[in-house]
Parts: structure tokens; sequence; C-alpha cells
């Protein structure tokens, strides 16, 4: 039984990783609009689903540390920040990498996703800021992408105004549940 | 075509024109930089424009997105004119 997990949240500079890692932790932590604004991580604990009335709250969960990393092209690491989060995921390897990408400007975006697909680490693609892709004219087919990624799931999002928010949250809880049963076989 | 008139229609990325679109030619530069900018989308070939060049950095519009570049590492992308 594993009773503590950690989450990577990681993403090229700008795409909206603290964001999507305020709202699936609750926490407040400050989003700027520009590159850079994360230099070191930092870690929150992932919210249950929204717990329906008179539903006990499983006592088996584990708990869910969401580690968001600072933004990086590529896990070879340049700089001091991209240092941080390819060290992170390398050697610390966390049970699961969340890759924030941003639906407008993909084609430099999957140069990172590729890499950490190479690392083995369970992936979960969240393609974000779809409403500014869309207002660009790109549309991604989230269904084909999945496939083309070797079935890695990818999910939409519009992470500032919350939109798939639920989704994600409860694939995250999916994969967590399937891989601590995987264990215990 | 010889290497002389081939490199004479190359010219480092510093001299490109404000909104002329240029194609990358080659990068002089060591393995590391040349890794580094071929994975923000500086790859062999690749069309892109300057879109503000003030004396300090460039800022170039690569692939959908803005890119800040020094001119140190600027003046060592050969481009064309696309």
């Amino acid at each position: 039984m594993m009773n503590n997990i950690t989450i990577a949240l990681v993403g090229n500079p700008n795409v909206g990783k603290s964001t999507v890692f305020n709202a699936l932790t609750g926490a407040d932590q400050h989003v700027g609009n520009w590159p850079g604004k994360t230099v070191e991580q930092r870690t929150g604990t992932l919210r249950p689903p929204a717990a329906k009335a008179g539903q006990a709250v499983s006592p088996q969960m584990p708990t869910i540390t969401i580690v968001d990393l600072p933004g990086t092209y590529s896990l070879s690491a340049y700089s001091l920040e991209e240092e941080v989060a390819r060290t992170f995921i390398v050697e610390a390897r966390p049970h699961l990498v969340i890759d924030v990408v941003d639906a407008s400007n993909i084609e430099r975006n999957l140069y990172l996703t590729t890499q950490i697909l190479e690392t083995g680490v369970p992936l979960i693609v969240v393609l974000n800021m779809q409403d500014q892709a869309e207002a660009r004219g790109v549309k991604v087919d989230a269904a084909r992408l999945s496939q083309r990624l070797g079935d890695t799931p990818v999910v939409s999002l519009v992470a500032r105004r919350g939109q798939g928010m639920e989704t994600l949250r409860a694939l995250i809880f999916a994969t967590i549940a399937n891989q601590t049963q995987e264990r215990a076989q | 075509m010889t290497n002389m008139s081939l490199e004479s229609v190359l010219y480092p990325l510093t001299m490109a024109k404000r909104g002329q679109p240029v194609r990358l030619a080659k990068i002089m530069a060591g393995r590391k930089l040349t890794h580094r900018l071929t994975e923000l989308g500086l790859t062999p070939g690749v069309s892109f424009e300057v879109l503000h060049d003030h004396g300090g950095p460039l800022l170039l519009a690569v692939r959908n997105s803005r890119l800040a570049l020094g001119r140190g590492m600027a003046s060592k992308i050969l481009v064309e004119t696309a």
C-alpha cells in the first residue's frame, strides 16, 4: 500500500502550470503572465474529487503531493531552473507526471512531451489554453493526439476558467488507483 | 554551386531586416548552444522573422511563438532570405 504519491507538473515556461497547480491544490500561489516566474519547485496537496453529501471519504486514499516545477523547454538542462525540473523527473521519479501543453503553441511544446515519454514515467498530457488556440484558428484533436502519443491520456483545459479541471482530477485519481492496485498484486 | 557563392548569401541574423522572412542556414556555435537553440525551435531550414530589433536583444517570431534572443547568440545564427 502506497501512502505517499508524488505528482510533478511540468511544461514549457508560461503555459499555465501554476494556474493548474492552484486549481488542483486550492493554493493561492502567485501566477504571473511571464515566463520564468516559478524558479523553484513548490508543493501542495491534491484535494480529493468533490465529495458527494453523505459519502464517506475512502480511508485508503493516499496523500497526493503535487510539485509545481519551473518551466523547461527540454530535459537536457541548460539553465538552473531547467535543472531543477530535469533532476526531479529523472532522479526523484514521480509516480505521475502532468505535462501542461500550450495548445496554441503545440509544436514547440510537444518536444518536451516526447522527452518525458522517453523517460518512461506515467504521463498525463494537459492541453491548456484551448480558448486562445481556437482564437488563433488552431484546433487540436485531443483523441488523435492521445493516440499518436502512444495512448497517453490527453485532457483539454482552460485552467484559468476552471474548464476541464474535474475531468483532470478524476483522471489523476483513476491513474493513481490503478497504479496502487497494480503494485498490490 | 561553389562554397563561396553559397556563403555570400548567408548573413548573421543580427543583420536581418525587421519583418523580412528568413530561413535558418547554419548555427555557428558550440554543441551546447546549438542544441539549445534547436530545442527552442530554431532548427536548420526553419523560416522565421525578426519582430523587433532596437539594438538590444532581438524578438523573433518562430513557429507560432515569440522568442527573445541576445545579440551574441543571434550573431551566431546564419540565415538567408526566405
